[in-house]
């Protein structure tokens, strides 16, 4: 690589000793190193996300990036070089955080049912709203007509990820255990709602006091959900 | 404050035993996300939200859901039980 990583600068020395040693410290170098720099690339990301969020992609800018991390900016575009590159990897990131909790909690070879399926995939967005409250800002910042980000977005993750629950609430429509009605609609209604906590939080906290990030009111939330949408627990099972 | 009154409404209203400004909040994400997220759903899915035969389906799905659906069962067996 011909640049250097501002990052690493300073241990170039312990490098050298330890190799001539030849007693692992070397290795252990090179880890924290490599650690450093993982972490480095996710505070870049996370503060990039809220910066996409609130800006849009043409407001945002690395300079600013480098005001919420507290990084400089050299090291920003080490890690990535242009804001272009940056907003992808945000984009890469996020989304692939979705798939993993949807992954983990509901794997392809699972034998819940297809009504299950969809409840564990939408239980799991909203907690993951929580975790990314700037998730919901980021989609509706690019969600413009004629947006060539979006049209990536939709090939690149929406559509995968979407016809992956599309599937299953079209098998729970056919079982009797979700509404007929477009599916699609069925399912933005779960993003609206799943969304709203996060996105509306400061405004929420602002009129009732109530604080959306509580564990205990992001439950009675989903509660709310599930009974609107999922026959009663007793039902579950006819 | 604006919001008192619909939240008096909603008191009124055949509704679960939650907080109501999160019941309100769950009407403000589901009747919002047609029109904020219209441009993703059209290049999605190649429906137009705004068309109102979309429109009205939608409200229907929120009626039947919130008014007259699962919401109304459940309140009914926690009043009988």
């Amino acid at each position: 690589m011909a640049r250097n990583d501002p990052t690493q600068n300073s241990s170039a020395s312990t490098k050298r000793g330890s190799a001539a040693t030849g007693d692992g410290t070397g290795r252990k170098t090179k880890r924290r190193k490599q650690q450093r720099s993982i972490d480095t690339r996710l505070a870049i990301l996370k503060a990039a996300l809220s910066e996409f969020a609130d800006n849009g992609f043409d407001a945002a800018s690395i300079r600013n990036i480098g005001i919420r991390t507290g990084l400089q900016h050299p090291l920003i575009t080490y890690h990535f070089r242009t804001k272009a590159i940056l907003w992808r990897a945000v984009a890469e990131h996020v989304f692939a955080q979705i798939k993993k909790v949807w992954d983990d909690r509901v794997p392809a070879d699972s034998d819940l049912r297809p009504v299950d399926r969809v409840r564990e995939e939408y239980r799991t967005f909203l907690h993951f709203t929580m975790e990314y409250p700037d998730f919901h800002h980021f989609m509706l910042r690019e969600s413009k007509p004629g947006n060539p980000r979006l049209t990536w977005l939709v090939k690149t993750f929406l559509a995968p990820l979407s016809n992956r629950i599309l599937r299953q609430i079209r098998a729970s429509q056919k079982a009797g255990q979700l509404p007929k009605a477009r599916p699609i609609l069925i399912h933005y209604m779960f993003i609206g709602m799943a969304s709203v906590l996060s996105s509306l939080g400061a405004e929420i906290r602002k009129i009732s006091g109530i604080s959306p990030d509580d564990p205990g009111i992001e439950e009675e939330y989903w509660k709310l959900i599930e009974r609107a949408f999922f026959k009663d627990p007793d039902d579950r099972d006819k | 404050m604006a919001l008192a009154p619909f939240i008096d409404a909603l008191l009124a209203c055949d509704l679960p035993p939650a907080e109501p400004v999160l019941i309100h909040y769950l009407l403000i994400g589901m009747t919002t996300v047609l029109s904020s997220l219209a441009p993703e759903i059209r290049r999605f899915s190649g429906i137009s939200p705004d068309d109102p035969h979309i429109v009205e389906a939608y409200w229907k799905l929120i009626e039947s859901l919130i008014f007259a659906g699962a919401f109304k069962r459940r309140s009914s067996k926690d009043i009988d039980g």
